[in-house]
């Protein structure tokens, strides 16, 4: 992660508009974004567009950006937010066409590669909860930084923690046994 | 918290590297492309409601007072407003 004062010089620069500061920020967040969208979604190429999807949008909106939370935390709440649009629009389309068992197959371009049982078990798990965990347990993200990145309140954050925590467990030990 | 220790290592596999070029460059392309339809998009609504502002001042002036001399001065707006459409258009 960069130092605080370089990441706001970085911002300030961009909201002047350099591009170039701009593609410093995006190289220096990129694994913290993409890592949580990849967690989140379980498809690789699918999180890698959103996340260009989030820096896209970021930064069309940096003068929007105050500052209170980490510009990595910022994206990542832009592109987590996309990500529950893009699944409602699937869901309406899927509703729409009836063939969501074979589109199912189609869509997931490259499985992610951690364990299946710890796959399924993430997959299981609530949006909200996926997310929180994929944070606080992939990326190890403070609970508050997770909350300011969610739009969600800390104490609901940490209780998906711990039973998102809880469940994973359970899926572990279950595969390993 | 040693579980938290061992999600995060059978995660490891997913973690996209510290420093991807690629990616950087492909998300740059985007916001360029992004930026580019955004300023042509403002430019297009610039002239267009430049073009109509000198529209409608001139169909103000030619009803009020319908003389050779408002007839010029309505024609020279328009031109002038067509030709900073046209400037703000090609700069979009």
């Amino acid at each position: 992660m960069m130092p605080n004062d370089a990441e706001a010089r970085l911002i300030a620069q961009a909201r002047a508009g350099s591009a170039r500061a701009f593609s410093f920020l995006v190289d220096a967040c990129q694994q913290g974004v993409r890592g949580f969208l990849r967690r989140v979604c379980g498809d690789h190429a699918l999180a890698d567009d959103l996340a260009q999807e989030a820096f896209a949008v970021a930064w069309s909106r940096i003068r929007q950006f105050e500052g209170r939370s980490s510009f990595r935390s910022w994206v990542c709440g832009i592109g987590y937010r996309r990500f529950l649009e893009d699944r409602r629009a699937d869901r309406r389309r899927r509703t729409r066409e009836t063939l969501w068992a074979s589109e199912q197959e189609a869509t997931v371009s490259a499985p992610d590669p951690a364990p299946p049982a710890l796959r399924a078990a993430l997959a299981a798990l609530p949006e909200e909860q996926r997310a929180a965990v994929a944070l606080c347990l992939g990326a190890d993200w403070s609970h508050a930084e997770a909350a300011a990145a969610l739009g969600l309140p800390l104490g609901t954050v940490k209780s998906h923690v711990l039973r998102g925590r809880e469940r994973l467990r359970a899926a572990v030990g279950a595969g390993h046994e | 918290m040693s579980d938290d220790h061992s999600f995060r290592a059978l995660w490891a596999a997913d973690e996209p590297p510290a420093r991807d070029p690629a990616f950087t460059a492909a998300t740059m392309l985007l916001v360029a492309e992004r930026r580019g339809r955004r300023q042509l998009m403002l430019g297009m609504m610039r002239s267009i409601g430049l073009a109509a502002g000198a529209g409608g001042a001139a169909a103000v002036l030619m009803l009020s007072s319908p003389d050779s001399w408002t007839l010029a001065s309505v024609a020279c707006a328009l031109a002038a407003a067509f030709w900073a459409g046209r400037r703000l258009f090609e700069r979009g």
